[in-house]
């Protein structure tokens, strides 16, 4: 029967290297896109996503099995992008930002994501959604990514970015329906 | 996503593509990951053997002080002792070797024991020795700031989140602790 990560991770801080191999080999997809995509600089995503792996590393002595091994390493990957937000000057407070009755307006690459683009349609949808992305406030583009690259739940997203389930449903909520009008043009 | 409307968006988003990491990026990390791991392994290969050697050499070279010393002592009550008087030996000063090679197994047991009981706790952080738990640091910082001594809990505090980056301190705490 296949490890599960939980015992991957065990196994590492116990010594075992090939236990990491198998265990970065399953997320290091997930979550590079998690932070590419969060990020949109390639490079500094780059930097961010060797920092968060260092941290498991570093951290494997005191990793404990109590949630899954995917909480504990997008809630790492939460905690260095807030720090990196915070170095670069930029509060925080708008990760947190989630009022349904007050969304964050769309950025103007979002608006301009709405206009006619003259590339073929599925291209141009396509484009549209990536901007509309990037677009989103950080926490709701946040949660899509945790969804949807980490495939956590509800309340693995709660306990990975420190809120709360009903918080994080509001968020995706959100994220989906922008996403889906930057599709629908 | 459950929501059937979220099919059409999700759809989109995975044709977006599945970027990887670069594979100099995935060799870097490995490398780290596979060096961490030596180097823990290696410090567990040697550990108990480099304490048995230095329990041994420390054994040994205790015995001989107390043996120089009692033969130092033998000499200077030589002359008295002729004189009639019975002299005891002094009381050893220090343990014998046989006590201390006696002793060698406990500590050695201490060294065994160490990891094992951290491996037994997977949720506690690892600590250096002598320093408190986190959470007896964090009641510490908490009775400084009772304390109105703020500055020092700043700076333990700081040291802190230095120390133990991922730790979740819980809500409660959390704001009893951090500046107001």
């Amino acid at each position: 029967m296949e490890a599960s990560d939980e015992q991957l991770m065990l196994a590492y801080a116990a010594g075992d290297a090939t236990a990491f191999e198998t265990l970065y080999a399953r997320h290091k997809g997930g979550l590079y896109r998690f932070v590419l995509r969060g990020i949109k600089e390639r490079g500094i995503a780059e930097e961010l996503f060797q920092e968060i792996w260092v941290r498991v590393i570093e951290a494997r002595q005191r990793y404990a099995p109590q949630a899954r091994f995917t909480t504990w390493l997008y809630t790492i990957a939460h905690n260095r992008m807030v720090d990196h937000w915070r170095k670069r000057g930029l509060n925080v407070v708008p990760l947190a930002r989630d009022d349904p009755d007050d969304p964050a307006p769309l950025e103007p690459a979002a608006e301009a994501a709405r206009e006619p683009q003259r590339q073929a349609e599925t291209n141009e949808q396509l484009e549209r959604l990536g901007r509309a992305l990037h677009a989103l406030p950080p926490a709701q583009r946040e949660a899509f990514l945790m969804r949807e690259e980490g495939g956590l739940s509800l309340a693995e997203i709660a306990t990975a970015t420190g809120s709360n389930e009903e918080a994080v449903k509001s968020r995706l909520r959100y994220a989906v329906a922008k996403l889906r009008e930057a599709l629908d043009g | 996503m459950a929501e059937p409307e979220d099919d059409k968006v999700l759809e989109h988003y995975r044709a977006l593509g599945r970027d990887e990491p670069p594979s100099e990026l995935d060799a870097r990390i490995l490398d780290a990951a596979r060096r961490a791991a030596t180097s823990r392994s290696s410090r567990r290969r040697w550990a108990l053997p480099a304490s048995i050697a230095a329990v041994i050499v420390l054994s040994v070279s205790v015995a001989l002080q107390v043996q120089r010393e009692r033969s130092d002592v033998a000499d200077q009550l030589a002359a008295p002792a002729e004189g009639g008087k019975a002299v005891t030996p002094a009381a050893p000063a220090a343990p014998s070797a046989s006590d201390n090679l006696m002793r060698a197994p406990a500590l050695e047991r201490k060294l065994e024991e160490a990891p094992a009981g951290r491996s037994a706790q997977p949720g506690r952080l690892s600590r250096q020795p002598g320093e408190a738990s986190p959470e007896k640091w964090l009641a510490r910082i908490g009775e400084l700031r009772r304390e109105g001594r703020d500055d020092e809990a700043n700076r333990q505090l700081a040291e802190f989140r230095r120390r133990f980056p991922d730790y979740r301190i819980p809500e409660p705490l959390r704001q009893e602790i951090e500046p107001r």
